[in-house]
């Protein structure tokens, strides 16, 4: 067996929360310290295990397979491809960079990084897991402690409309996923018994199909399953009130990686394990992928509060990850996992800079800001630049995956690429307004900005940017690794 | 090493045009703010290397004027047997196009140090900064080999002129103004993006010139939608009507940045776009009117409310829209000759259109590029745009009025200048389809039009007595020579493109292709322009030479109507208004409204109801172990007939606990 790199992934976060269990409430510098340590050499870790997968060869690599109950087809099995390795990276960057914007957490930093951990090493698990159980065990693990990150070190809404406090959206939020998770055990379940073969091995899930008319029935529950976490609409209404609330560490991982989670279910559980499911339910499910784009858009155009309208974006471009898996062609469905990347690292250095932008002016307010490039340069040229990745802009990495989306969907659903490029207008139009509102125009003298970014905090956004620059300018890093992966999907669907 | 030698060498490396100035983008990025002039001159440096090896390219393709096209490329994004490719294409329109944009944009940017001066450090450097992006992004933009690296160098720079029209952020008008000119263009964007994903869909490729050898198997309605939707792209870019209203307010930026992209380079890049892809309009049987029509338009209201101005930058802006519908006249003209052409079996026929489209696209650079540095001139020295706060510059500023004077009789028509020249080429083409005397109508009324308010504006800044504040004088040389240079080329560059066969710069262009030589030089179009070229300055003398306040309000009153409608830009930017506000912003808000009130009424009522229930079942929990073991019997029952009722229908499978 090679170095087990996934174990070591999962297991390295999982260390640092026994540390920072075992460290003393007061000790809040040596908590950061063990943090900021285990996240990176995770970090690092995930870059060597995406730099050494080898995709010439494809195929599932760094597996780890134990049995572990087998009486009931238990067993701990972890494995990437290329649609994992490159999300397996995702949460490793994003893990860094939350730990680094969590250093001006303040209260309960023992408890505080604790469950941040208990979350990434939930997510890492989820990635890497090739058996059903363990997927849904490590599903828990990251989802309930985001109930309690809400709870304690959330926020309510700010701005005008419709009011939401803390309260109500982690509950929102906790109840919608386990409802999600609740359908996918469901599916699972009906995967287990249906196969005949009792076993939750994906790969022998995959090998043998449940039959077509059972696929039927339980593509579309595990398919919503894992669209209530992505965040479709009309599943998607814990999404903006949840990652609004939540504090900027958890806000970055929900946006960067839970919806991820959805996507990639559908990709694995949903279209990988039942092809004849798919291809009757995805040419509907692609109508909600448009729904999403340009629903999700045009509610961001109304947004008051910045971190409604970066939520909001994302369930507009989360439509695209659909629309780029519903379409099902080599093309549309690296798209699809382009963007799942590309949207991970955009908004999740939005949330970062839409937090620094709160701590620094304790407003979240469109009309309590104006002016503040002047004060603030630093954030302001990152967020623009982050913006301007967000609507898509040429040589940042979200032009990329709507480009391959848009050309790869483009010949099964015409009618819906030439509607989902309208939404690139919109996406055009709320995020300029709101980076003018913000950083344009005359200065609010109101408004009272503790200063720019300061070198420890410059970290994680200068990171996160850097990697948008280096996935827009040279897209094959991250397409050759998912390209067999995805040209063995597209196979399995009679080489459409 | 001889000439040969050096520009095959030049050609080899012209991927290098666009990444100097990017390069210096970056190192200015990464130096800092800190350095105020260094950054200037890693600026100039960086585009005046791109210009020295663009003007190798030229030289190259000027040896060997009908040699293949050169492209290089890289593969970009690669996905089962196919590939998206980014590459460049050096053929003689691209180093036409690449050899005056590193002309200007060098001669722009020396004039840029003085006038960006008033600027603290930061601002400074910033400007260079996003100065350099502009340049590379624009060169990359005219290289480019495929529609795909058309597109995103098309994307920067309109990020480019996004950010510079909003250069002075804190002024609330710029901001306004750079928002509007991103979503307006963009949205003409659209409709070139679907263009190329449906280019894409027919035939695999996009690159230009393996889409010209496909086009005939396309079907001609087809390549009528590519050609449209590709035009579209266009409209937004070039600001043609009804998308123009974001140009007069780009006029925000800094005048070297209106010099430059607002008039000069990037407006016109949808102009190069159409001239790029003029096989796939002459291939289009309805297309090219299209194009020549919206031209029209666009040439006439744009000079129409060019009439009523006060501000000199917004006279200038509407004068490059108006002549940038004059170039879409010219090539919509001709794709339509040429698609006529191809219908009864002939050959490619469009090329006096495409020539004279390109020319003027050209000789337009430099004289409104002139023209733009003049009034920044000017305005540096009064410091305001309004033309009533001017008046009598030329003899506190003899260089910038006499440079301005040259650029005002260029634009106008008048020989020897260059406008002359090809002006006459777009009328000369424009008298060669009598089905469509419109045209031709509106290409006259417009050269008439054109000099009036340039004179106008002329006399209005220069001439008369001064009628500002402060005592304005000449500026630095730094700013300066700059005009004399290119008052030098406006003054030349007219005779490249002398009418008839002796048109070296449309022989050149067309070298290589289907070249018919059908240039019948017609001596009647070209008097009659001059004519009404001269009575339109002689009307604007009248004017406005003496005792301008009294005549212009003359004029407001006999021509109320009129001079409301142009001062109201034909409401044209109401109507966009209207639009975003009545269709835009309603289906946003009644979006929201579904997502606070429908949607989450719903899931809120779920809740509310699971909590209701909750509220009622808690008062079963008594504690009472009967009642408790009677539910538990009671549910053991049913759950068991219901499965036996149900094993009759479906054979569930042996649950594997206990073996």
């Amino acid at each position: 067996m090679d170095f087990p790199f996934l174990t070591f992934i999962i297991g390295i976060p999982l260390l640092g929360l026994i540390l920072i269990i075992l460290s003393e409430d007061d000790q809040k510098d040596r908590i950061r310290t063990i943090a900021g340590i285990t996240s990176f050499i995770t970090m690092l870790f995930c870059i060597f295990m995406f730099c050494l997968y080898n995709y010439d060869q494809g195929g599932y690599q760094f597996v780890e397979w134990i049995s572990w109950f087998p009486a009931i087809g238990v067993e701990y099995h972890l494995g990437v491809d290329g649609f994992n390795a490159p999300l397996v990276l995702l949460t490793g960057i994003l893990g860094f960079a939350c730990t680094m914007v969590s250093f001006n957490i303040k209260e309960r930093v023992r408890e505080y990084f604790a469950l941040t951990f208990a979350v990434l090493a939930g997510v890492f698990g989820v990635f890497a897991s090739m058996n059903l159980f363990f997927f849904i065990v490590f599903y828990e693990l990251s989802s309930i402690p985001m109930y309690f990150l809400i709870g304690i070190w959330g926020s309510d809404k700010m701005g005008e409309g419709k009011e939401v406090n803390k309260k109500y959206a982690a509950t929102k939020l906790i109840l919608y996923l386990q409802l999600g998770g609740g359908l996918i055990l469901l599916g699972a379940l009906g995967l287990y018994f249906l196969s005949g073969a009792n076993t939750f091995n994906m790969w022998i899930l995959q090998k043998f199909p449940i039959a077509a008319k059972w696929q039927m029935i339980v593509f579309p529950i595990i398919f919503i399953g894992f669209a209530i976490e992505a965040g479709m609409v009309p599943f998607h209404t814990w999404l903006p009130d949840g990652h609004s609330a939540a504090p900027t560490a958890l806000s970055m991982i929900l946006a960067g990686v839970l919806l991820k989670m959805g996507g990639y279910g559908i990709i694995r559980v949903a279209v990988g394990l039942m092809p004849d499911g798919a291809d009757f339910w995805l040419k509907i499910f692609a109508v909600f992928a448009i729904i999403n784009i340009l629903y999700g858009a045009l509610c961001a155009m109304m947004q008051t509060d910045i971190k409604y309208i970066i939520a909001y974006s994302s369930v507009s471009h989360m439509g695209l990850v659909i629309l780029g898996i519903a379409a099902m062609t080599p093309l549309a469905l690296q798209g699809a996992s382009f963007q799942m990347f590309s949207h991970g690292i955009i908004t999740a250095l939005l949330f970062a800079l839409a937090g620094y932008l709160y701590e620094k002016t304790h407003t979240r307010a469109l009309k309590d800001y104006g002016g503040l490039g002047v004060k603030i340069p630093m954030l302001a040229a990152i967020f623009v630049f982050a913006g301007l990745a967000s609507l898509g802009l040429p040589g940042l990495s979200g032009f990329v995956a709507e480009l391959m989306v848009f050309l790869g969907a483009y010949k099964i659903f015409p009618v819906i690429v030439i509607l989902g490029i309208f939404g690139i207008l919109l996406t055009a139009i709320y995020i300029l307004r709101a980076v003018q509102k913000i950083f344009f125009g005359p200065l609010n003298e109101k408004c009272f900005v503790s200063g720019d970014l300061t070198g420890v905090e410059k970290a994680g956004p200068v990171v996160l940017a850097f990697v948008i620059a280096l996935f827009g300018f040279f897209p094959s890093i991250l397409t050759k690794v998912t390209n067999p992966a995805v040209l063995d999907l597209i196979s399995r669907f009679g080489g459409m | 090493m001889n000439l040969i030698d050096l520009s095959s060498m030049a050609m080899k490396d012209v991927w290098l045009i666009p990444l100097l100035p990017f390069l210096a983008f970056i190192l200015i990025l990464v130096t800092g703010v800190k350095l105020r002039k260094i950054s200037s001159y890693i600026s100039i440096l960086g585009i005046f290397l791109a210009f020295v090896v663009s003007a190798g390219v030229l030289i190259g393709r000027l040896l060997s004027p009908e040699a293949d096209p050169y492209q290089i490329f890289v593969n970009w994004i690669t996905y089962k047997d196919a590939t998206i490719q980014l590459g460049l294409l050096v053929d003689n329109l691209s180093a036409i196009m690449v050899f005056f944009i590193t002309l200007v944009a060098t001669l722009i940017q020396v004039y840029s140090i003085g006038y960006m001066d008033h600027e603290k450090d930061g601002g400074f450097a910033r400007y260079f900064a996003y100065m350099s992006l502009f340049a590379a992004s624009m060169l990359g933009l005219v290289l480019a080999n495929n529609l795909f690296s058309l597109y995103i160098c098309w994307e920067l720079v309109g990020l480019s002129s996004y950010l510079l029209i909003g250069f002075w952020y804190q002024k609330k008008s710029a901001a306004d103004a750079a928002k509007k000119a991103f979503v307006v263009t963009r949205f003409g964007d659209l409709g070139l993006l679907i263009g190329i994903v449906f280019l894409y869909f027919l035939t695999g490729t996009t690159n230009f010139i393996e889409v010209r050898d496909l086009l005939p198997t396309l079907g001609a309605v087809n390549v009528t939608i590519i050609a449209l939707l590709i035009f579209s792209g266009a409209v937004g870019k070039s600001a043609q009507f009804p998308l123009h209203v974001w140009l007069p307010d780009a006029m925000e930026g800094p005048t070297p940045v209106s010099a430059l992209i607002h008039a000069a380079t990037m407006v016109a890049a949808g102009v190069y776009l159409v001239a790029r892809t003029f096989p796939i309009f002459e291939a289009a049987p309805t297309a090219p009117i299209i194009v020549a029509y919206i031209g029209a338009v666009t040439a006439l209201i744009a000079a129409c409310m060019a009439v009523v101005q006060v501000d000199i930058k917004r006279v200038l802006a509407y004068s490059t829209i108006s002549q940038l519908g004059y170039m879409m006249m010219a090539l919509g003209a001709g794709a339509y000759i040429g698609a006529m052409a191809v219908s009864h079996g002939g050959a490619s026929a469009g090329t006096q259109g495409y020539v004279a489209g390109t020319f003027h696209l050209v000789t337009h650079a430099f004289f409104k590029a002139l023209l733009f540095l003049c009034a920044g001139s000017a305005i540096h020295a009064v410091m305001s745009n309004d033309m009533w706060g001017m008046g009598g510059l030329g003899k506190k500023m003899p260089v910038t009025g006499l440079t301005f004077l040259v650029g005002a009789l260029a634009i106008s028509g008048i020989p020897p200048f260059s406008g002359f020249f090809s002006k006459d080429e777009i009328i000369a083409t424009m008298t060669s389809i009598p089905q469509h005397p419109i045209l031709m109508i509106i290409a006259f009324l417009v050269v008439f039009m054109t000099a009036y308010y340039m004179f106008r504006a002329y006399y209005l800044t220069f001439c008369g007595e001064y009628r500002g504040e402060g005592a304005p004088h000449e500026n630095p040389r730094v700013m300066t020579w700059p005009l004399v240079i290119l008052a030098a080329i406006t003054v030349v560059v007219g005779f490249v493109g002398m009418p008839g066969d002796a048109n070296m710069f449309g022989n050149f262009l067309t070298a290589g292709g289907p070249h018919i030589s059908e240039h019948v030089v017609s001596f009647t179009p070209m008097i009659i322009s001059l004519i009404l070229a001269l009575a339109g300055i002689s009307t604007a003398f009248a004017f406005y030479y003496k005792r301008p306040q009294e005549n212009e309000a003359l004029l407001k009153k006999r021509f109320s109507l009129l001079w409301t409608l142009f001062d109201k830009k034909f409401y044209m930017d109401d109507f966009w208004e209207w639009i975003v506000r009545n269709i835009l912003f309603l289906a946003a808000r009644v979006a929201e409204f579904i997502d606070n009130y429908f949607i989450d009424g719903v899931v809120n009522l779920t809740g509310y109801l699971i909590g209701a229930a909750g509220d009622r079942l808690r008062y079963e929990e008594s504690g009472k172990v009967q009642q408790y073991a009677l539910m538990i019997v009671i549910f053991l029952f049913v759950t068991g007939l219901g499965l036996l009722a149900l094993s009759r229908f479906i054979n569930i499978p042996n649950i594997p606990f206990g073996g």
